[in-house]
């Protein structure tokens, strides 16, 4: 039987796994309204679900973005844009910006490359996260 | 599995771009849908060498380049097919993922922060010195 996001759909989730990460402050770390999640335990990759409709979740890597998901009013993601090495994208070991969208089943559509010039619309809505990551 | 969650890398893990360690390199797992709705899943494989026990840094050549393998590829619209022959294929250095799923690290890239080829003997030695000089 299949089982994909299964702990999704028996309505489980496991955003309890996450936490903030915390500014200079001390305080939950953001990037305008993106909270910026830190694993509990081994844990890896951004939720597949949040509890907070419309959410936004960062994840960094030695502070440098590596992921940013984009959550629908149901809690599904529905956008990824990721900063890193992709073997079939990357020139060299050069990371690249890129997005993938999703369905609500959870399948991944192909990476896209990202820029101001090849999808003006989607950079520009965030444009303001990428930003503030130096991108 | 070190430093990884077994049930989440079996349940969505595995096609969202898990990165593995074992033996010397990283196998980056995969799996991406078109319109038409089949999944192109592959693992690629490239060196790495581990950092902290959590995180990898790439090994690149002079030339900065990549020695990238594809060393899985599989297109369907079956997921669950998809799933089976990957964790049956005996990719992992001649092993299968669940013959070595108790020795498999899941890491995180370390900052995009690539190491040389050349300069990882270097490294270890200044780390060595370092730490037997106090």
């Amino acid at each position: 039987m299949s089982s994909r996001g299964a702990i999704i759909r028996n309505g489980h989730v496991t955003t309890d796994e996450y936490t903030y990460a915390l500014d200079e402050y001390d305080n939950p770390k953001k990037i305008y309204d993106a909270k910026v999640l830190v694993w509990v335990g081994s844990r890896h990759n951004l939720p597949d679900y949040s509890h907070s409709p419309n959410a936004v979740y960062t994840k960094e890597n030695n502070g440098m973005l590596r992921q940013l998901r984009v959550y629908d009013s149901d809690g599904y993601p529905v956008l990824e844009i990721g900063y890193h090495f992709e073997s079939h994208l990357s020139k060299n070991n050069a990371p690249v910006l890129h997005y993938h969208l999703f369905k609500k089943n959870l399948d991944r559509e192909d990476a896209v490359p990202l820029s101001p010039t090849s999808c003006t619309e989607l950079y520009g809505i965030y444009k303001k996260y990428l930003e503030a990551y130096g991108l | 599995m070190i430093n990884g969650n077994l049930d989440q890398f079996l349940d969505t893990g595995w096609y969202s771009e898990a990165e593995l360690f074992y033996k010397g390199f990283i196998y980056w797992c995969e799996g991406q849908w078109d319109k038409s709705g089949t999944c192109h899943f592959f693992v690629n494989r490239f060196p790495a060498i581990v950092v902290e026990e959590q995180y990898y840094r790439m090994i690149i050549e002079d030339d900065d380049t990549v020695d990238v393998e594809c060393v899985f590829e599989l297109f369907d619209h079956d997921i669950d097919l998809i799933k089976r022959k990957f964790l049956e294929a005996k990719i992992f250095d001649g092993k299968s993922f669940c013959e070595i799923e108790k020795v498999v690290a899941w890491l995180d890239e370390y900052g995009n922060n690539p190491i040389y080829r050349r300069d990882i003997v270097k490294e270890d030695y200044m780390d060595r010195l370092n730490s037997e000089n106090g």
